[in-house]
């Protein structure tokens, strides 16, 4: 098979890319860590309200400035609906969902992870600065998918 | 038919349209067919997608039927799924009549496969206007949408694996007469991509296989990740048939159309 000298030196450029970026994936993934959020365990979704610590969402203190806050996502709410957080915790997110498929984010934070029924998904963030954060649904859950809103206070 | 026009190299060379004007004329239609479908779901779904983003900046006021998220989900399926289904599997019958000179040829299995997608399409494209299935294009379970939903999917990918083995029958009825030559360039990209559109939408069918029973009642539970990653099992590649669509234009019919030549034959297929 002939192959013009043009076509080898873009074919060789393909592969050196495809190699390089294997290679930082790679070493993001493996080495720093860096993993999508995602699920570490499985639960009931028809038992979600009566499974602890999902029948009383919510958080809980783990030491001073850790913090574990447990979210249950049905249509169209996230409970609870107010979470207040002390400036400068360290909260890891435990949010499960009862019925569909949601998505939890909180902009400007970098929380954003789909949340599937019969999984428990997991994120953490440290909260700086003081103000109030806005908690939605970025999945579409269904007709009213765009009211699903919550807010975190840190002060 | 064959006996006329003996299978030489010469006559693959020749106007096809000399050759054949009956067959061609009948060949002509049916890419037309597809073309014009795709161009139409291309149509009615922009068409949603403005008047929503006219509805959003209150510049007009939609009636209850044309509820956002409704008309989300028939933007998304007739551009992503229904355009780029009926244009890439009309594009490359049409590479494939026009290179695989074959006077008389029957193009029943391909009007069929046409009809059973169309069939496809207007299921799902009536459940969707109904309002029983505003589930977007990703149709994410446990959303669930009417039966009818599904099965119009279901159709539609059944057909284009019903053009796919017409595409596929071709290239084999050309290999018989003509072993010692190379499949034409674009039959060759044609054929390829259409196996390649076979084994994506495996996701779809498997995904449908699924979704139906419990749409229907029959089965009650229905396992959400893993219909997630058979949808986007076909949903990643979808995108890649816009892309040999193109490789085809580039290839094959831009240097054809400008009096140039094919760079590389042998690159081009692999
Ligand atoms: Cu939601």
């Amino acid at each position: 098979m002939h192959v013009h000298r043009y076509e080898k030196i873009w074919l060789a450029f393909g592969i050196a890319m495809l190699a390089i970026f294997l290679v930082t994936i790679t070493t993001a993934a493996v080495v720093e860590g860096f993993v999508p959020p995602s699920h570490v365990e499985s639960i009931d979704p028809a038992k979600v309200s009566s499974t602890a610590p999902f029948d009383h969402p919510g958080l809980r203190k783990i030491k001073t400035g850790v913090y574990e806050a447990y979210y249950v996502g049905r249509i169209f709410a996230w409970e609870p609906r107010t979470l207040t957080i002390p400036a400068g915790a360290r909260v890891t997110f435990f949010v499960t969902a009862t019925d569909v498929v949601h998505g939890f984010s909180i902009p400007e934070t970098g929380v954003n992870t789909m949340v599937s029924p019969g999984w428990v998904s997991t994120v953490s963030h440290t909260f700086a600065k003081a103000g109030t954060y806005l908690l939605l649904c970025n999945e579409y859950c269904g007709g009213g998918h765009q009211a699903m809103a919550a807010s975190i206070v840190v002060r | 038919m064959t006996t006329m026009h003996p299978p030489t190299l010469d006559v693959q060379k020749r106007d096809p349209v000399f050759l054949d004007r009956y067959t061609v004329a009948n060949e002509n239609l049916l890419v037309l067919a597809q073309i014009y479908t795709a161009t139409f779901a291309l149509a009615l779904g922009s068409l949603f997608g403005l008047l929503q983003t006219f509805s959003r900046a209150n510049f007009i006021v939609m009636p209850p039927e044309f509820d956002y998220y409704r008309m989300l989900t028939a933007h998304g399926v007739l551009l992503a799924l229904v355009f780029t289904t009926f244009f890439i599997v009309g594009l490359f019958q049409f590479a494939i009549y026009r290179t695989i000179v074959r006077p008389g040829r029957s193009l029943k299995l391909g009007w069929f496969g046409y009809a059973v997608m169309l069939l496809g399409t207007i299921m799902a494209a009536t459940s969707i206007l109904g309002g029983n299935a505003s589930v977007l294009y990703t149709f994410y379970a446990p959303l669930k949408a009417s039966p009818w939903f599904y099965f119009g999917a279901t159709f539609l990918v059944l057909g284009t694996w019903v053009v796919a083995a017409e595409v596929i029958e071709n290239v084999i009825w050309f290999k018989r007469r003509h072993a010692a030559q190379r499949i034409p360039l674009p039959a060759f990209i044609g054929a390829t991509t259409m196996i390649m559109w076979v084994i994506a939408t495996l996701g779809v069918v498997a995904e449908m296989a699924l979704l139906i029973p419990w749409s229907l009642g029959w089965t009650s539970g229905i396992d959400v990740e893993l219909t997630r990653i058979l949808f986007w099992y076909f949903g990643h590649p979808l995108v890649y048939f816009w892309i040999m669509g193109a490789y085809l234009v580039w290839y094959t019919i831009v240097p054809t159309t400008f009096g140039g030549r094919v760079f590389s034959d042998s690159l081009t297929r692999l």
